[in-house]
């Protein structure tokens, strides 16, 4: 061995000698001459910024601003240009000296991307996969990534269930395949898993994203990726002389839109037909003020004709400001990039705000012609907080409540309910939520001394920390003098999350005229810490010392701890295939093993494979049909895990939260109790999707129709369910892997360009995505579990419940008889006014047995549009996402849970009173004595944003003394078209969540 | 050649990473929360287990959730074991209680399934216990283990016990399934009931026998707390005369005695022994009650104590006085009230109020139990704002009692308010599960089903006598009689529904005196239905409903 060792220097120091003279070779074939050019794009804009590199040296330059550069090279020598987005371009120096090159954009199939470990060109995929380039990412002008995401990908569903500034949407990849498990896609960060929060990221680093969808394409990824995965990549350097760029935003947002609730007189009347329908009252009971219709505190300001609109009080005008600088450049050995940015944003609810600096740099080193080292980092500070108001409680509060006393301060109750107190009782109190993540993305790649193979091992840590502190003065509800207590509540919390990932890849590549071989073998290990602690307190000395002096608390002091630790061990083999770049063939096979899972199942095998055909290439397409300039055929096949279950679900846990005292001044004690879901399952083991997945690639009529088809069919086995059984065996629910449930889907995207003519373009992206998932098992015995919510043959989330199928009205016949002469009611407990219920078993009366499965809670299909135009040198763009037939709960239509019988109401309910027999909303005086719910199919379609620009001429820029100028104005979440109006947030199914926000955006741009 | 050497290293490589970390690496090491092996290994782990018993068997009275209790999620749990009885009628209502008051319960009303649900977690916590008792050998004394046994088998059975008369015939299970059961059927109830008097005749045996002895946490169970379970469960079996026998083990155990005199935190302010049951802080023995045998701890603003979503039943039972003009809330007056049940005027009669029918009720005059400290039927205007009514009385009428539920006469025993904080939802009083004045009661209806009426008038008497009530004879004892003493002496306290049930009465006392429900009152409504969800999860076998509920 040490024998052999001592060979390899010395050849590697031949080898040396022979480049060398090799290129003295070259050099000395031909004198260089002074080669000038003009580089431009297929619309005839000059392109900045382009890299030319004279073949197999390291002598190059960048292209300036009008597209201009200028070179010394021998005749005969090949010139490279390359741009990132475009495709490379090869010519061969010409002796005039002057070379004019004309660059093929975005469309090009020679594009190369991003896939799991590695890069691939575009055409040689053999797995479903969507790219987001700058364009699309730039369309929207949100802070949030997912914001401009949204609407973007064909089967990428983003949900912004809660619209807060710097909170997380949800993302869903084809839909659901887990009944229970997390169905959140893996993100890989610059090559390596990251489980952060995707609000953390400025979205103005991001360089592309790509989404992987099928089982082939995410089948490296194994276990992590069964949800699909999203590939991002940040910015780096360039070759080329230092840039400086600055970005900047300025906004204002308000709600998109608010509840119209009831006015006061509407009000009043509502409140009497509660009193007469629902209590029995009459006559001079039902006046405002001799009788008991609304509460002593109403009663005040009807008499005084005080009013308030409560929604003016919880929500305000937010203004955001945003700013970037980043500097870029690089030699050929070694590529830089530094970008800091700071976003300050306010929320349209009181109080609430973000606040965001975010730093990342990278660089990109050549060491030799072996060895490639790189390392990236993302830092983020988000500062959130603020306690908001109950928006709940705004919306529902009377028109006649008080507000304030004389002293201003809020009343607790204003219309003295204790369920809905005043939205305000709480804002007063000093949030602070800090949240800090570092992360860190570094590789080395070496070349072995084998023609074909290379070594490449990846490293990335994620640390992350957060910080909640809250403190109620007294001056809070929560934290007021009470019961002779002195006042004041705390609480911290802080936790801390690392983890870290290693891979080691071993690749080896081989290509001859016909066939290319690609081999990739990898081994990875993961792990997971999170550690977290908590205090809290109450009867603080002074309000002054705020949440900083935990010791001083006088009562109810409490502290708790956590820890959850998870592994990952995974070895992956992958083999790419093609042969003459027309067939092409992936085969992957991976095991996964993971801590979560008992002892004899952590391990598990997921094999795939996929092919792909350019028929585009081949002869009986090329020769007879030229409007076809690219046709592709992809089928894959393969399992994919999950693993998503937290930690120890396997093992017997006790409930320890509760103490409890013996004896009047005792002091508490521990106590531990088998909770509901205590007992574990020690045979859990992975879920396995299966998925099988047939696509087309398609550009026809000289790149004016381009896109892409997907069919797909999932079976997920084994599911991992939390599993409701009979609680008299100790325990209510259990982890288990049971049932099997599929997702069959089609996905449509299509790029096209409108019109192309000289000044004017106009292009059009269109998504659409129509996903149908059902389970298809449940523990093998055929009967659905009532108690789950889950059918066999219907989809995974419905709706379970009686159908309301119109009103009762007097005069119905409320009675029925059976064959013995019995009597009984049709439906317990009904009168007129009350919710109608569907008698789905037609046996006469209404029982359990008529419940039916109203609807899935997922939608039919969704559709989007973005459009962009251009003019010389303005621009516009606008983009609506639209989601059709899912169903909801109907809150408007659920009286008795909406009112209470004492809240206020939505203005022009149409509800029924005996003088308003044809209402659609049941009576006040309904008791719902079955407990069903109100239930409705919802489509929407949103102007997700709308977008003016101005780019200003490179000539004019430079007499400003910058390379370029964009300016743009926005407004994003114009408006919201649906079938429903009476909530805040059309991606939330509770009327109350946060609200959208409508916000209209200033941008600038400058490039130094 | 050197191919291979580089492949070998990498190889080598790798392979030594992949074995020295895949040996322990995927194993899961167990920190941040309790497990029964590393808990019930000690005695002290088994103390902070039976210390869970208590917080669960607590949990009965939370209502919407609070310190790790999520059990009902309702306002009214404890009142649907009141109403649709001969005591109170639907008030203010509420729309978790208004199915049981109207008798139109289906299996999916909420608390049907949270009783349910609330038994079967404090028997399969008790199990659990059980269970790793026999495994456990580090006790700390020999005699710890049958002390633990005897307070999980206690537990156990107080469980079972509201399941057979909430249910009827429910599944028996004394151990933790592992393999979980899809299949279960219901054991007769007279076979639950024989494993119930057995785990009370162990605890009966094992748990300590003197609650003042030193080192003794009040709030703990003793033996005696086992023979009042113990008689209350013979009584359900009709085995009268051992009834009788558990009962007397409590009364002349020696350590209790019916309060016949002042004592407490208020024993000067103006009232009588009966009210000093009912204050604040006055239900443990150490302040010098000994008339309590159980009580359940719910300490003000204390970790461990009460909390907000704890004990509502002062808000279902006070009059909403508060709706009137004229009234603000007061702490003297019993905090807020919501009314969601009043009290019926057969048994509180009319006398003292401007209502009508001019029903004389079921108190003798001098009976403290109807004093204006236990029964407040004088209100007087308090809100200093209005100076044309302030300081006047304000008079019970049939509008403020039956229709608007502002005033009536009122319970002072769920009275609770703090001067400071008058919008408290919980109610932070101790709660006297069982007391001496019961077990005599319970004492007198063993007699009465040994058919020897002159027995249990005299158990009966000793309750009468402490409240100054007339002493009544032989003829006059009854089984009504009794229900109605129940009333005088437990209204509230006990769960009225279980007394009916046990003792045959309920259809005919609800016939009787429930003018809301006397037509529609079926043999069938002494039990609830089973819940849905039970049903439902019990997929391998049918598990047969009550009769009446649906199918």
């Amino acid at each position: 061995m040490l024998k052999k060792n001592h060979v390899k220097p010395k050849i590697g120091f031949m080898l040396s000698v022979l480049l060398l003279l090799s290129v003295f070779q070259l050099y000395g074939q031909q004198d260089p001459i002074k080669i000038t050019g003009n580089v431009i794009d297929e619309n005839g804009e000059p392109l900045l910024g382009v890299n030319v590199r004279i073949k197999d040296t390291n002598t190059g330059t960048v292209t300036d601003f009008d597209g201009n550069y200028e070179l010394q090279a021998p005749v005969g020598a090949t010139l490279i240009f390359t741009y990132i987005g475009y495709t490379p371009k090869e010519v061969t120096v010409a002796s005039s000296g002057v070379m004019d090159v004309i660059m093929a954009g975005d469309m090009s199939l020679e594009e190369v991307v991003v896939v799991g470990y590695g890069k691939v060109r575009k055409k040689d995929l053999t797995g479903g996969l969507s790219v987001v380039g700058k364009e699309k990412l730039n369309m929207v002008s949100s802070t949030n990534l997912m914001d401009r995401l949204a609407g973007q990908v064909a089967g990428l569903n983003i949900t912004t269930s809660n619209a807060a500034p710097g909170q997380d949407q949800s993302i869903l990849i084809r839909g659901q395949n887990s009944l229970s498990a997390n169905n959140d896609p893996l993100i890989v960060l610059d090559g390596i898993p990251y489980s952060g929060s995707l609000s953390d990221l400025d979205p103005n680093i991001i360089d592309n994203l790509s989404v992987l969808k099928d089982a082939s394409a995410v089948a490296i990824y194994g276990a992590r990726g069964s949800n699909g995965v999203i590939l991002i990549q940040t910015k780096r350097g360039l070759e080329g002389k230092p840039r400086v760029n600055y970005r900047t935003q300025f906004g204002l947002a308000e709600p998109m839109q608010r509840i119209e609730v009831m006015g006061p007189n509407e009000y009043i009347k509502l409140k009497q037909d509660i009193g007469r329908l629902r209590q029995g009252y009459s006559g001079d009971q039902l006046d405002p003020v001799a009788g008991d219709i609304i509460s002593v505190s109403e009663r005040e300001n009807y008499a005084r004709g005080i009013t308030h609109d409560w929604q003016d009080y919880v929500f305000q005008t937010g203004y955001t400001m945003d700013h970037q600088v980043s500097v870029s450049g690089g030699t050929p050995s070694t590529k830089y990039l530094a970008a800091i940015s700071h976003l300050d944003q306010d929320g349209v609810v009181y109080n609430s705000k973000l606040t965001r600096t975010n730093i990342s740099t990278n660089i990109d080193q050549v060491f030799n012609d072996w060895l490639t080292v790189g390392i990236g980092s993302q830092f983020i500070q988000k500062e959130t907080g603020g306690v908001t108001p109950n928006i709940e409680h705004a919306i529902k509060q009377s028109p006649y409540g008080k507000y304030k006393d004389e002293s201003g301060y809020y009343i607790t109750e204003p219309m003295e309910y204790s369920l809905i107190t005043n939205p305000m009782i709480n804002v007063n109190a000093d949030q602070d939520v800090t949240s800090r993540n570092f992360f860190l993305s570094a590789y080395a790649n070496m070349l072995l001394p084998v023609k074909g193979l290379s070594f490449r091992t990846n490293y990335g840590y994620n640390y992350r920390s957060g910080f909640s502190g809250i403190y109620y003065g007294r001056d809070t509800f929560a934290g007021r003098e009470q019961a002779g207590l002195i006042g004041g509540r705390a609480s911290i919390s802080n936790s801390h999350y690392t983890d870290y990932t290693w891979e080691n890849l071993l690749r080896y590549e081989l290509k001859t005229d016909d066939h290319s071989l690609d081999a990739t073998g990898l081994f990875s290990m993961q792990q997971t810490k999170r550690i977290s602690s908590s205090q809290s307190g109450e009867g603080f000395i002074t309000d002054d010392s705020g949440y900083h002096m935990m010791d001083t608390a006088e009562r109810n002091q409490k502290i708790s701890s956590g820890l959850s630790e998870t592994a990952l061990l995974s070895y992956m083999l992958r083999l790419n295939y093609a042969y003459k770049g027309k067939y092409m063939a992936t085969v992957t096979a991976r095991t996964d093993g993971s801590s979560v899972f008992g002892e004899n199942n952590k391990y598990a095998f997921f094999p795939s494979a996929a092919l792909a055909w350019q028929i585009g290439d081949e002869s009986f397409i090329r020769d007879h049909a030229t409007w076809v300039d690219m046709l592709k055929l992809r089928v894959s096949y393969g399992a994919n895990g999950n693993q998503a279950i937290t930690a120890y679900r396997t093992l017997d846990r006790l409930h320890s939260d509760v103490k409890y005292i013996w004896g009047d001044g005792g002091t508490a004690v521990n106590t531990a109790y088998l909770a509901g879901d205590g007992i574990g399952n020690p045979n859990l083991k992975w879920e396995t999707t299966y998925t099988t997945n047939i696509g087309l690639d398609f550009q026809f009529f000289n790149n004016r129709l381009g896109g892409t088809v997907e069919m797909y069919l999932s079976n997920t086995h084994d599911l991992l369910m939390i599993r409701t059984v009979p609680i008299m065996n100790g325990y209510s629910r259990i982890w288990d892997n049971i049932g099997q449930t599929r997702n069959k889907g089609i996905e449509i995207a299509l790029h096209t360009m409108n019109i192309n003519a000289g000044d004017f373009h106009w292009t059009t992206d269109l998504n659409f995505s129509l996903n149908r998932d059902k389970i298809v098992q449940l523990r093998g015995d055929n009967t659905d579990d009532i108690g789950n919510n889950w059918f066999i043959g219907k989809p995974l989330r419905v709706y379970y419940d009686y159908n309301m199928t119109g009103l009762w009205q007097q005069g119905d016949t409320y009675f029925y008889t059976d064959p013995d002469g019995n009597q009984r009611e049709i439906q317990t407990g009904a009168a007129p006014g009350s919710a109608r219920l569907e008698d789905v078993d037609g046996n006469g009366y209404i029982n359990t047995d008529d419940r039916k499965v109203i609807g899935s809670r997922m939608p039919d299909f969704r559709m989007s549009m973005g459009n962009r135009f251009s003019y010389k040198n303005f621009y516009s763009s606008f983009l609506l996402n639209g989601v059709f037939g899912v169903w909801r709960d109907d809150h408007m239509a659920n009286m008795g849970a909406w009112t209470f019988g004492i809240t206020n109401y939505v203005h022009g309910a149409d509800y029924w009173t005996p003088e308003n027999p044809d209402a659609d909303i049941v009576s006040p005086g309904y008791v719902n004595t079955f407990g069903h719910g109100f239930y409705k199919k919802v489509s929407y379609v949103q102007v997700k944003n709308i977008t003016f620009g101005y780019t200003m001429g490179p000539d004019l820029a430079k007499k400003l003394g910058l390379s370029a100028v964009d300016v743009n104005i926005s407004v994003n979440n114009a408006h919201t078209f649906s079938n429903i109006r009476q909530v805040l947030n059309y991606d939330n199914s509770w009327m109350a969540s946060y609200p959208t926000a409508r916000s209209y955006m200033l941008g600038l741009n400058l490039t130094f | 050649m050197k191919m291979n050497t580089y492949l070998k290293a990498g190889v080598l490589l790798l392979c030594t990473l992949m074995v020295t970390a895949c040996q322990d690496f995927l194993d899961e090491d167990f920190k941040s929360e309790l497990s029964p092996t590393n808990t019930f290994t000690s005695t002290y782990g088994f103390e902070v287990g039976v210390s869970g018993l208590y917080a669960l068997t607590r949990s009965e009275y939370n209502t919407y959730g609070e310190g790790g209790a999520y059990i009902h999620n309702g306002a009214c749990p404890y009142e649907a074991l009141q109403v649709a009885t001969d005591i109170v009628s639907l008030g203010y209502g509420d729309a978790s209680l208004t199915a049981f008051a109207n008798l139109t319960l289906t299996p999916e009303e909420r608390f049907v399934g949270t009783y349910w649900n609330w038994a079967y977690s404090l028997i399969a916590s008790a199990n659990e216990i059980l269970l790793f008792s026999e495994k456990n050998t580090n006790w700390d004394q020999p005699s710890d283990k049958e002390l633990f046994q005897a307070e999980a088998r206690f537990f156990r059975a107080y469980a079972y016990r509201t399941l057979m008369y909430l249910y009827g015939d429910v599944p028996y299970v004394e151990t933790i399934l592992y393999d979980f059961q899809l299949n279960f059927t219901r054991t007769p109830r007279e076979e639950v009931l024989g494993h119930v008097i057995e785990d009370l005749q162990f605890s009966a045996e094992h748990l300590p026998e003197n609650p003042d002895s030193e080192g003794f946490k009040p709030g703990r169970l003793t033996r005696w707390a086992a023979y009042h379970l113990l008689s209350e469960m013979y009584l359900l079996q009709e085995n009268y005369a051992l009834a009788g026998e558990a009962a007397l083990e409590v009364i002349n155990s020696g350590y209790f005695e019916l309060m016949k005199t002042r004592f407490g935190v208020k024993k000067d302010e103006p009232g009588d022994p009966f009210s000093d049951l009912f204050v604040e802080n006055n239900q443990n023995r150490k302040s010098g009650n000994r008339e309590s045998i159980w009580v359940l701890q719910f300490e003000f603003n204390t970790i461990g104590g009460g909390t907000n979503s704890d004990d509502w039943t002062r808000r279902a039972w006070n009059p909403k006085y508060q709706n009137i003009t004229g009234f603000v809330l007061a702490d003297t007056l019993g905090g807020r009230g919501l009314a969601q049940i009043v009290p019926m005027k057969w048994w509180v009669g009319t006398d003292g109020t401007n209502a009508s029918g001019d029903i004389e009720g079921i108190f003798d005059d001098a009976d403290i139990r109807n004093s204006n400290y236990n029964i407040k039927r004088n209100w007087y205007y308090n809100n200093s704002g209005e100076p044309s009514l302030y300081g006047k009385k304000a008079n019970i009428t049939d509008q403020t009692w039956l229709s608007a539920n502002t005033l009536f006469p009122a319970l002072t025993k769920f009275f609770y308010g703090r001067e400071e904080n008058l919008s408290l939802t919980g109610s932070y009083k101790d709660r006297m599960k069982f007391r001496l004045a019961e077990t005599y009661l319970l004492l007198a209806e063993a007699y009465l089903g040994q058919d020897n009426p002159s027995k249990a008038a005299e158990a009966v008497n000793e309750v009468r006598r402490r409240s100054g009530a007339s002493v009544i004879n032989t003829g006059e004892m009854n089984m009504d009689f009794l229900l109605d003493e129940r009333i005088r002496e437990l209204v509230g306290e006990e769960s009225r529904r279980f007394t009916l049930v046990r003792t045959h009465k309920l259809v005919e006392r609800v016939k009787e005196h429930n003018d809301a429900l006397r037509d529609k009152v079926r043999d069938f409504h002494a039990l609830w239905p089973i819940p849905q969800s039970i049903i439902n999860a019990n997929k391998d076998v049918e598990f047969p409903q009550n009769d009446g509920y649906g199918n």
